[in-house]
């Protein structure tokens, strides 16, 4: 559904967006991992062409965006912005509303088809009560949860979510996550996340697309992408990659400073019977799954 | 503040709701209703400003003048002078100060909305400065500059006005996109340059002074229905275009970015908005003369008291703006009969401390 | 110590420069005076100026800077012109006027008044508080205001005639201009209220009230000043006032901004005023009329012969 292919931009200086291409099909969530500055949210604003690109190509189910007007676009790509801005005087509902503008024709005002979709959309994320409220008073997750379904309401088969969890607790970070699942599945959106928890990230997409410095350097299932040396690589960090033991997902973890000064443990040797070694990935780990992705704990 | 009354439709899963009250449209039909009574207010203050003035006419009279120069009802039973101060000069005059209070009104409340800025007015970017420059410069100038019901300071001040704005524009805008904090840096840069030439100009030429001071101030002392011509085709299309944007000004109150990915034509929106309330702001300036306070105030008083959204704030600022420019005139030309005080002077000291009392009121509720 | 030479050089360079400026520099001179015609016992003479200070002056002035353009008539009128050399950018009554040296009375250099090296300054309006300044510099600054009436008028002729030494020709003066105006006022003594009269001084309708210095022609001329009652000087009426009032005359001071009888006529709903009606529209040149200086005589006859057609033709 979203394809995009040998993606340069830059902001008139450097080149930010360094020859990006990468694939979301419908139904599944792809997560955009990788270090501050490595170009996510400038991705973001490529797709949406609220800036310019240098060369490549962006498709939305097939057609060149460079092709297609505001209104159009805006009817195939959605955005849940990092910072949103929700100014005074407007209810959530009326924020809602605003994800209709690109089903809206020039003199046209909001029908009962289009209060119809913000009803749905205000339902799927549970902040049916928020409705009334204005909704510059909001606390973050309540906000997160508005800016999500003033995006479903605009009905666009393709998702693009720009950090939706670095503002909120671990409690409504999972809540989010959990929800932009069960929706990418129940309309079958192809959902692209930037996300900077690689351990969230790991647990609830499909697959990762890591990013450094403007270039694609890792793609694949999470395991495959959250390798410590690609992450030292890319963030400059040392870190202990282990298996969750109920998802058998990654979970990233810093590497205590002590430690990093050691060599890397394997499985067969005489350290291994340390039981955190054993959860380790490519060190032989648990019985339970074989380490690939499953349908699970959520 | 008043909330829309729900009409949803009757749905299955309407006990799994917050309220019915929460999901009526804004305010669609209440919109109608309000309208209505807007509209009337606006006629009630052309009836009252025709019927008042230094010069007592009985107001059944002033009806029947009305009745018969409009409808050609009645004969005649009044003398001539009174049917020419109604006809030719109060109704002119009224109908003038509600169209240029509308105008100023409307072009307030589309620059608020366009540049974000509660502190945004229709002459941010130049308007009011070009204006006055071309306006001094003929008023100074040696050269006459009436010629008979033709003036030639009308369309001086005009083309200063578009002038000093364009090149606002101009300056802001690189790359297609014109930025709302480059924009008003411009406007002002422009605006004191153009305000630095004319106090030059008043300096250099002191014995206009009181002249140039008097269309400065601004006012309708001297309104004719050709002037009420001039600014009625820009208003109206002006208007039309604020109107047509209304939604899309809403969703400008999002970041500029966050609109453009909802599908608002971000550029066009504010090149269209901006280019058609400059115009019939230029116009309205160009008759009247900088009357201050209205562009800024209006807007603000009918947010306080009819909530946010551009589709119900325009048309409302429209006729709040009208009634009070009316009222505003009626008491600039009998305070002081027969003398007359700058309208400007008016709308400042009775703008000011109602807006003070409204904020006051405001702010207990909300907080 | 080579150095000292080739500084003493450019120092003497430096000098010569200096006193070859001032010696050349300066506007062009006046033409040479004459003797003053005053006879020499008027001299010295102390006024009281506007300010309330006594100003004495030695003898006759032959280098007068008038700052005011109702002096400036007056100072020719009574023949103290050769004495005159430097006027203010208003002064363009006489002709001659043109040819002094020109200052800005409305917003005064200093140093352009003191380098002009007069020997009386008179200054009609203490902008910037130059009569201070000027006075500090050590000049002979004559500070009088404009009056405000047509009596005031002949007071002042009077005094700057023997301020400059020709108080013979001053004295003839005011008796001429008295006498010109009783015979205005002596044929007007029958009538008991003039026409209704509306003076224009600009297209938005500012006008004079009874209390202004030119609606004192029209107080002598018995003449009803329909801005009776206004609140100011000059006030602004509105156009309904105006209607209302009905004037039969109307003078117009406001030509040069292109206002005449046709485009009066012209205006919307104006037709009703009797002055329109009878064709009783007159243009006047607003500096005889609003400026207190000798041709008051002559504007106090056009005013009449405007108001009064049948007793002056």
């Amino acid at each position: 559904m979203l394809e995009i292919r040998d993606l340069w931009a830059d902001y008139g200086g450097a080149p930010v967006l360094r020859g990006v291409s990468l694939d979301v099909a419908s139904g599944e969530v792809v997560g955009l991992v990788g270090p501050n500055g490595s170009g996510k949210t400038t991705l973001v604003r490529a797709v949406t062409r609220v800036m310019p690109l240098r060369s490549g190509e962006v498709r939305l189910l097939g057609e060149d965006s460079r092709t297609l007007t505001r209104a159009a676009l805006a009817r195939r790509v959605a955005v849940v912005p990092q910072s949103p801005a929700l100014p005074e005087g407007f209810t959530v509902l009326e924020i809602v509303l605003m994800g209709r503008t690109p089903h809206l024709r020039l003199l046209q005002s909001e029908g009962p088809s289009d209060l119809a979709a913000a009803r749905r959309a205000l339902t799927q994320t549970g902040a049916t009560a928020l409705a009334p409220r204005f909704a510059h008073q909001l606390s973050g997750g309540e906000r997160q949860q508005v800016v999500i379904a003033r995006a479903l309401a605009q009905e666009a088969p393709v998702l693009l979510l720009d950090e939706p969890t670095s503002h909120l607790d671990v409690g409504h970070q999972m809540t989010v996550m959990g929800l932009v699942r069960r929706l990418c599945q129940e309309r079958s959106l192809a959902v692209l996340a930037t996300i900077h928890d690689l351990t969230l990230a790991a647990l609830y997409c499909d697959r990762l697309v890591l990013l450094d410095r403007g270039a694609v350097v890792a793609e694949g299932s999470p395991e495959s992408v959250l390798q410590p040396e690609l992450i030292a690589r890319a963030y400059g960090a040392e870190v202990t990659v282990l298996r969750h033991p109920a998802s058998g997902r990654p979970v990233v973890v810093p590497l205590p400073p002590e430690a990093a000064r050691r060599p890397p443990v394997r499985a067969d040797s005489p350290q291994a019977k340390d039981s955190i070694a054993a959860l380790e990935i490519g060190g032989g780990g648990p019985p339970s799954g074989d380490g690939r992705r499953d349908g699970g704990e959520r | 503040m008043r909330r829309a009354r729900a009409l949803a439709a009757p749905d299955p899963q309407a006990d799994a709701f917050a309220g019915e009250e929460a999901f009526a449209l804004p305010g669609v039909r209440p919109l109608r209703i309000s309208l209505l009574l807007a509209l009337a207010a606006v006629l009630a203050a052309v009836l009252l400003g025709a019927s008042q003035g230094s010069v007592g006419i009985p107001f059944t009279t002033v009806v029947r003048i009305l009745a018969s120069k409009v409808l050609g009802l009645g004969s005649v039973t009044w003398p001539e002078t009174w049917e020419e101060i109604i006809w030719q000069i109060r109704l002119p005059r009224v109908i003038l100060a509600g169209l240029v209070g509308a105008t100023l009104a409307f072009s307030g409340a589309a620059y608020q909305g366009i540049l974000r800025n509660p502190l945004a007015d229709p002459y941010l970017i130049g308007v009011a400065a070009g204006a006055g420059l071309g306006a001094t410069i003929v008023l100074v100038s040696p050269v006459p500059y009436a010629f008979g019901t033709l003036s030639l300071l009308p369309p001086a001040a005009f083309v200063g006005a578009v002038l000093a704005v364009s090149i606002s524009y101009g300056l802001a805008r690189s790359g297609g996109v014109a930025p709302n904090v480059t924009l008003i840096l411009a406007g002002v840069a422009i605006s004191a340059a153009a305000t630095s030439a004319m106090s030059f100009l008043i300096m250099a030429n002191h014995e206009r002074v009181a002249t140039v001071l008097s269309w400065l101030l601004g006012g309708f002392n001297t309104a004719t229905w050709q002037k009420v011509g001039i600014v009625l085709p820009y208003s109206l299309v002006g208007g039309a275009a604020v109107l047509a944007s209304a939604r899309f000004l809403n969703v400008l109150q999002l970041d500029e970015e966050e609109a453009q990915q909802l599908g608002v034509p971000v550029e066009r929106v504010k090149l269209l908005v901006i280019v058609t309330a400059s115009l019939a702001t230029a116009a309205a300036v160009s008759v009247s003369g900088l009357i201050g306070f209205v562009g800024l105030i209006v807007p603000h008083t009918v947010r306080l008291l009819w909530g946010f959204d551009y589709r119900r704030l325009v048309p409302m600022s429209m006729a709040a703006g009208a009634v009070f420019l009316i009222l505003a005139d009626l008491a600039a030309r009998s305070v002081l009969s027969p003398s007359e005080v700058p309208v400007g002077v008016v709308t400042a000291l009775c703008g000011a401390p109602f807006f003070l009392w409204l904020l006051r009121r405001h702010r207990r509720a909300v907080f | 110590m080579r150095r000292l030479p080739l500084l003493g050089i450019l120092l003497a360079l430096l000098l010569a420069l200096t006193l070859v400026m001032a010696a050349c520099g300066g506007e062009k001179e006046p033409a040479a005076s004459p003797e003053p015609t005053a006879p020499a016992t008027d001299f010295p003479l102390t006024v009281t100026r506007s300010d309330g200070r006594n100003l004495t002056i030695a003898e006759a002035p032959q280098r007068i800077a008038s700052l005011s353009p109702a002096a400036t008539e007056v100072l020719y009128a009574v023949g103290a012109g050769p004495q005159i050399v430097a006027t203010d950018l208003q002064s363009d009554y006489p002709a001659e006027a043109e040819n002094t040296t020109k200052l800005d009375a409305f917003q005064p250099n200093l140093e352009a008044i003191a380098g002009v090296e007069a020997d009386l300054i008179i200054i009609a309006s203490n902008q910037d508080d130059i009569v201070e300044a000027l006075d500090r510099l050590g000049e002979t600054v004559l500070f009088i205001e404009v009056p405000d009436t047509i009596d005031g008028v002949m007071g002042q002729v009077w005094l700057l005639a023997r301020v400059s030494g020709h108080a013979e020709e001053g004295g003839r003066l005011a008796q001429e201009m008295k006498d010109r105006m009783r015979a205005v006022t002596d044929k007007l003594a029958d009538v008991e209220e003039g026409p209704r009269v509306y003076h224009e001084l600009d297209n938005t309708f500012f006008t004079v009230a009874p209390n202004s210095f030119v609606g004192d022609f029209y107080s002598l001329l018995k003449a009803h000043n329909i801005a009776e009652g206004a609140p100011t000087a000059y006030p602004q009426l509105s156009q309904e006032e105006i209607l209302d009032r009905d004037p039969e005359v109307i003078i117009l001071a406001d030509a040069d901004a292109g206002e005449s009888a046709q485009t009066v006529k012209a205006r919307p709903g104006w037709g009703v005023i009797s002055a329109v009606k009878n064709d009783r529209i007159y243009v006047v040149d607003p500096n005889i009329v609003s400026r207190p200086g000798p041709r008051v005589a002559d504007a106090l006859e056009q005013l009449a012969r405007v108001l009064y057609p049948e007793k002056f033709p």
